[in-house]
Parts: structure tokens; C-alpha cells; sequence
């Protein structure tokens, strides 16, 4: 007769087989793939030919000062809207909390930018915020005030893209910090206002404890898409003015589909996957080990 | 009808079907092989509707899907690893590159008993840029155009009391006009440049602006750079750029532009001038599209052409397929790119109704009904007559687009002249790096 452990384990086995087979093909095939195209030099045009340069391509990008300026450019865009979506995101989940009236449909109309795809957002900000032709600046013409500033200068328009970004993502952080606040016992609520705390305390002291885990999380989960965001910005600036939103997303692609020197491409890409483990890991360690307690 | 004519016409018609359903046999598909067609996503739609009727008319099998993002890498690299592609667009400089790399057949290749018939039907100019260094034949005509035509907004200029005898007659005028507009006239930036951000934007800019000038920017047969640092042409123009870039003609916003942005400002109005492509006089001209139908011509020729020709081949790849699958490829390469099975450029015909575009065909240019269809698209009946002349003089960049690195250079050559606004840069040392780059690339593919 089999055991009860042993038949759990076996329907465990079955149960994660299909997963395990999809990760495989899909994450790890991939990514080792491209750990071994870092180390050769690749030459498409012609016939297919590759040479191992051992570890030239990590030298190289190293060496790139393009690739300190993708990267330069990321970290701001990355930190920017991260800010702009936890912020907004709590500041939303907070206000939605406290709304019994119309309360679907103003959650429904905060959570309508997430439906929108990243693609559809940098058309709809590139549109906005254009300067003589942007709907911003019609609206103000309309009004007799002129038009905006010129919003997609070299130093304005990273943040800009990073506004977009923060857009799109800050309902998913709203919902889910929602979510958090609502399980939130009443009774604390109760407590802290026999104890005369005031709205900043309370929030401090009583709700911000219940959900500092769930804010670190969606910090991770919005910092890994910002440094992944590629649709967005190629669509709104396409990486412009001179490269002053060319975040190492675009780098990558320009480097190895349009200049096509996929080994570079490659070893940049290594790079990039580093910082995205790299920061999540320091927030984990600053943060998160904290949060979790 | 009379009844002599009846029957002229009964008997005509009777001799003509056999030789329209020959035409019809000899383009059909000859089995059931599917014909893979790809190309950019310019009106996919019209493209649909003709891919639709071959396959009605003559059972055929061709399966049509576009490829977006950067069209000639992505379409390079799906060559490249032998993906199902047959019949594809392309610029002229992209094929040459393709069939240098063995990814194409020439048309010599792909039709040998027809190339000769199709060569002749051609303008020998445009045979000439469609065509390779031993004379063959890298695809069959899909538009000829002539990128950076200066379009002129005819309401502004006469808002403005610009009479047309005062417009620009060479590049020189025109940045002098817009220092007037801006400066005597309070228009905030007059001039849209044709500087977005896509690798046929700033950097074909300063191609169609340097060869306009009388420059080049290497030889057309050894490829060496060509291009002064201290003087000429390139010169010039880098340095009426930096001057209308500091002096804000220009908005900023254009370099993070991509085409169809590009092409939405200009119909918004609110600019004096722009390079443009030349057909899309017509839909700047349509109330439907634009807020200044009616009032966008463009400059003539004076001794000094403005933009370079742009044009789109349809290509057959040479691809690993069967014997039957190569010749339904080339039947319907026929249909597509020559005359269908009545024998009409049915294909040409149709763009030239749709969207102006010029073909390479003569037939199809100088049929009446050409002039007359396009004609009734434009602002001023004259301006026909503009365009024609404006493209018989529009130069090709033959030092830089008939050389197999030619889709390597554009990319590098975006990247130089937006860092030299941007970025403040030395006018010599741009200039110094574009000829370092041609020199390179040379080297890499054993050129000289």
C-alpha cells in the first residue's frame, strides 16, 4: 500500500511538471542562451558565424560611456516613476479606503489606466505633452493662455516618460495597498482614535505596519517593469531627443537588432538582468527583511 | 450599338478572352505551394484587398502580413535565419545590401524570359537605381518618391504678406525666410524639419540637404569619403542647423518624433514649411486629413532640387523552396510588381488612385488618367507639372546607398548629427566622425 506522503508527492510532482517544463523552455533556455551568445562575436550578414571572445563583450560594454548613459538614463527613469507610482498609488488606496459613496465607479475609473497598454500610453503622452501640437497645448490655446512649455527638451523628457510610466502602473499599486487597508482590523482604528492620534499618526502607526510588505513587494514588482519598460518609451520619444531617453532597454535593441552585434547585445542584456536582481535584492536587504518582520 | 459594331465588339471580345485567360494561366499558382508576402505597414489594408483578389481571381495562395518596428533589420534578420518570406518590400538601398549577402534574386534571375520586357517598360532612371553594378534588375517598382519636397503653407504665407515670388528658392533662402518669419513676424518655430527620430528622419535629412547642395558624401564607385570638414556642403548645412536650432525655429519636440507624428504636425497647420514626402501632397490637400486642404503646394526647382529619391522595390527572396513553391512565387511577383493577368499595372494603377504614389513605369506615368487622378489631388492645377519636374531632378545617394553597409550607416549617421544639435558639437568633428564611420565600414567589408 502506498503512503499518504508518498501519493502527495507524486500528484505534487504532476502538478508541477507542466511548470517546471514551461520555465525551462521559457526562462531558463533563453537566458542561458543569451549568457552564451555574451561570449562570442556574432556575424549574421552573410552566414552565420560565431567566435568566443571570452569576456570582450563585458569588457567592452564596461568600457562604453553609451552604455553609462543608457544606464544613467535608466536609474533616473526607474527611480522616478517608482516614487511617482508607490506614492500616488498609497495616496489613492488611502483615499479610495475612506469612500463608501460612488465607490465603484471611482475605483473603476482609477483602476482604467492599467487597462491601458504601455504601447497605448506613450501615444496618448506623446500627444498630450507635445508642444505646438500636443492636446495640452489646444486646450490652452483654447483658453487664451498659449502653449506649454516645450515638455521633450533633452532635460526634461525623461521625466516625462517616467510620468507615463507612473501612470500606468500607479492603480495596480493603488488595488492592491486597497486591498491590504481593507483587512485591516476596524478595532485598531477604534483604539487609535481613543488614543487621540492624529490622521498622519494613525496612518503611521496603524495602517502603514500592515502594509509596509505589501508596498515593498509592488516597490520590487514596479521597479523590475520600469527597468524592463521598453513600448512605452520607444513609442513616446523613440529614445530622443539625442538619446536623452534611450534607457538600456532601447540600448539593447539598437545595439543588437538595428547595429546588429547580438553577442554586445547580449552581454549588455547580462548587465541589465544584474541590476534588476542588484536593486531588488538592496531593497530587500534596506527594506524588505524589515517589512516582513 | 449598331449591329456591326455589336458584332466588331462580339468579335473582339471572343479574340481577347483566349489571351486574357492565357495571361490568366500562365500567372496562376501551379499548385498548392503558400506564397509568403511581407512588407511595412503602410496601407495594409489596399495591400489586403489586392493579395484578396489574387487569390479569388487565380486560386491563389499568398498569405500577406506586416512587419512592424525597424523594418530593415527586422526584415534582414528574418532572411537572415530562413524565415518563410517570398516576396517582400524594400528601398532600393536595403536590396542592394540583401542580394550582396545572397538573401535576393534579381529579377534577371527570377524572370529571365520576362526582365527584358519589364527593363524596357521602366524609366532608365529609375532602371538605373533599381538596379545593381552588373546591370541586374534588384526588384520589380512599387513607388517612386522624392523625400524632403519642400511643402509650403500657402494660408500662412499669404497671412503673412509672402508673396510666392519672395519664397526660397535654395536651402539658403529658406533658413533666411525663417529667421524673417520668426523674428519680423512673431511665428514661434516656422520650420518643421524633417529631423524625427527614426533612422530615415534627421540622418536622410541631412543626406537630401547635402546632396541638394551639390555634395556627396562618398565616391559612388570606391565608396572613400568624401565630405569637407572646414567647408562645403555638409558643412554649410551643419551649420545652418546649429544656427536655426539655437535660434528656436525649429521645436524641439521633432526629435523625439516618429514619422506619423511628424507627418500629424504638419497638417496641424501651425508651420510655414516643411520637407515632406512628395505624395503625401495629397493627403495634406484632403479636408478629411489635414486643417490646410487646399493650401499646401510645394517649391519648384530653381537650378536647385529639394529632397532625394525614396523608393520601394518589391523583392523575391532566395529563399530554400521547392520548384513549385519558386514558381508560384514568381507568378505572383509578376502580377504584383508588372501586369496583372489582363495585362494592366493593376498594382501601380491602383497606388497611383490611392495615395499619388509614382511608379517606375512609364506606362503608368504617362497615361492621361495618371495626370488627371492626381491632378484633382493637389492645391493648383499647376502643381502637377511642379512635382514632375521636382522629381525628374531629385538626386540618389549612390556614394552611401549602393554599397552593401549602406542600412549600417543610417543609424550612426541619426545618432552624429542629433548628439551635434543636441549636444553643442564641433561642426568638424561631426563631420569627421561620419567619414571615420564610412572609412570603417569599408574596412569591415573589404572595401578598397
Amino acid at each position: 500500500m502506498v503512503s499518504k506522503p508518498s501519493q502527495n508527492l507524486k500528484f505534487a510532482l504532476f502538478i508541477i511538471i507542466p511548470t517546471i517544463a514551461f520555465l525551462l523552455t521559457m526562462v531558463v533556455y533563453p537566458l542561458g542562451y543569451s549568457i552564451w551568445l555574451s561570449f562570442h562575436n556574432i556575424k549574421q550578414f552573410g552566414g552565420l558565424k560565431f567566435r568566443n571572445v571570452g569576456l570582450n563583450n563585458y569588457i567592452d560594454v564596461y568600457g562604453d560611456p553609451r552604455f553609462w548613459d543608457s544606464t544613467w538614463v535608466t536609474l533616473q527613469f526607474v527611480f522616478e516613476s517608482t516614487l511617482i507610482a508607490i506614492i500616488t498609488g498609497v495616496g489613492f488606496a488611502l483615499v479610495l479606503s475612506g469612500i463608501t459613496r460612488y465607490k465603484l465607479i471611482l475605483r473603476t475609473i482609477v483602476i482604467l489606466p492599467w487597462g491601458v497598454s504601455l504601447y497605448a500610453t506613450g501615444i496618448l503622452f506623446g500627444r498630450l505633452l507635445r508642444d505646438r501640437t500636443g492636446v495640452l497645448t489646444v486646450i490652452f490655446e483654447k483658453m487664451g493662455v498659449g502653449m506649454i512649455p516645450e515638455l521633450f527638451q533633452a532635460h526634461l523628457a525623461v521625466h516625462m516618460t517616467a510620468l507615463a510610466q507612473a501612470w500606468n502602473i500607479t492603480p495596480l499599486v493603488a488595488f492592491f495597498v486597497l486591498t491590504n487597508i481593507e483587512t485591516i482590523p476596524p478595532q485598531l482604528y477604534h483604539l487609535a482614535k481613543i488614543d487621540k492620534l492624529t490622521r498622519w499618526q494613525s496612518f503611521w502607526y496603524v495602517t502603514y505596519p500592515q502594509i509596509r510588505f505589501t508596498v515593498f513587494v509592488l516597490t520590487c514588482v514596479v521597479v523590475i517593469f520600469s527597468f524592463k519598460a521598453y513600448d512605452l518609451i520607444a513609442i513616446m520619444t523613440n529614445g530622443g531627443p539625442a538619446r536623452a531617453t534611450q534607457t538600456l532597454p532601447l540600448e539593447l535593441i539598437e545595439v543588437s537588432f538595428i547595429k546588429r552585434n547580438l553577442g554586445y547585445g547580449a552581454a549588455m542584456s547580462v548587465y541589465l538582468l544584474a541590476m534588476i536582481i542588484g536593486s531588488t535584492l538592496l531593497l530587500y536587504f534596506l527594506w524588505g527583511r524589515r517589512a516582513e518582520k | 450599338m449598331s449591329k456591326q459594331l455589336k458584332q466588331i465588339w462580339l468579335f473582339s471580345v471572343a479574340c481577347l478572352l483566349p489571351c486574357t485567360a492565357l495571361f490568366a494561366d500562365e500567372l496562376a499558382p501551379s499548385s498548392d505551394e503558400t506564397v509568403y508576402m511581407r512588407g511595412w505597414a503602410y496601407k495594409p489594408e489596399i495591400v489586403q484587398e489586392n493579395v484578396d483578389l489574387y487569390n479569388q481571381e487565380l486560386s491563389g495562395n499568398v498569405d500577406y502580413a506586416t512587419i512592424t518596428g525597424n523594418y530593415p533589420s527586422i526584415i534582414e534578420n528574418r532572411l537572415i535565419a530562413g524565415d518563410d518570406i517570398d516576396l517582400f518590400y524594400a528601398n532600393p538601398f536595403m536590396v542592394y545590401r540583401l542580394n550582396g549577402g545572397g538573401y535576393s534574386m534579381t529579377v534577371d534571375e527570377a524572370m529571365p524570359d520576362k526582365v527584358d520586357e519589364i527593363k524596357t517598360a521602366m524609366y532608365p532612371n529609375i532602371l538605373e537605381a533599381f538596379s545593381n553594378s552588373e546591370g541586374e534588375l534588384l526588384g520589380l517598382s512599387y513607388f517612386v518618391s522624392v523625400r524632403g519636397t519642400m511643402h509650403v503653407n500657402m494660408k500662412m504665407m499669404r497671412e503673412l504678406g509672402i508673396p510666392e515670388e519672395d519664397w526660397p528658392k535654395n536651402w539658403d533662402d529658406l533658413y533666411d525666410l525663417m529667421h524673417v518669419l520668426k523674428n519680423d513676424h512673431g511665428i514661434e518655430t516656422p520650420y518643421l524639419p524633417h529631423w524625427f527620430n527614426e533612422y530615415y528622419g534627421i540622418g536622410w535629412h541631412f543626406t537630401f540637404e547635402v546632396l541638394n547642395r551639390g555634395g556627396a558624401f562618398a565616391d559612388p564607385e570606391t565608396h572613400v569619403p568624401v565630405l569637407s570638414t572646414t567647408d562645403g556642403p555638409a558643412y554649410e548645412t551643419l551649420k545652418d542647423w546649429k544656427e536655426a536650432w539655437n535660434s528656436g525655429l525649429v521645436p524641439e519636440s521633432v526629435l523625439t518624433m516618429r514619422e506619423s507624428d511628424y507627418v500629424e504636425a504638419w497638417t496641424s497647420g501651425k508651420y510655414a514649411i516643411s520637407p515632406q514626402q512628395i505624395y503625401d501632397l495629397a493627403p495634406f490637400n484632403d479636408p478629411e486629413r489635414s486643417a490646410i486642404a487646399g493650401e499646401v503646394t510645394l517649391l519648384p526647382y530653381n537650378g536647385q532640387s529639394w529632397g532625394f529619391v525614396d523608393a520601394g522595390l518589391y523583392v523575391l527572396s532566395n529563399r530554400d523552396r521547392s520548384s513549385d513553391a519558386q514558381e508560384d512565387s514568381s507568378r505572383f511577383f509578376e502580377w504584383y510588381g508588372y501586369k496583372d493577368h489582363n495585362g494592366d499595372f493593376f498594382v501601380a494603377d491602383k497606388w497611383v488612385d490611392e495615395s499619388i504614389l509614382f511608379s517606375g513605369y512609364k506606362s503608368v506615368m504617362e497615361n492621361p488618367r495618371t495626370a488627371e487622378y492626381i491632378t484633382a489631388q493637389l492645391a493648383r492645377p499647376e502643381d502637377y507639372t511642379t512635382m514632375l519636374e521636382v522629381y525628374s531632378h531629385a538626386p540618389y545617394p549612390n556614394g552611401i546607398w549602393k554599397v552593401i553597409w549602406s542600412s549600417e550607416f543610417d543609424p550612426v549617421l541619426k545618432d552624429l548629427v542629433t548628439d551635434f544639435l543636441v549636444n553643442d558639437r564641433e561642426i568638424g568633428s561631426t563631420i569627421q566622425a561620419i567619414n571615420d564611420h564610412i572609412t570603417a565600414l569599408n574596412e569591415e567589408y573589404g572595401i578598397n
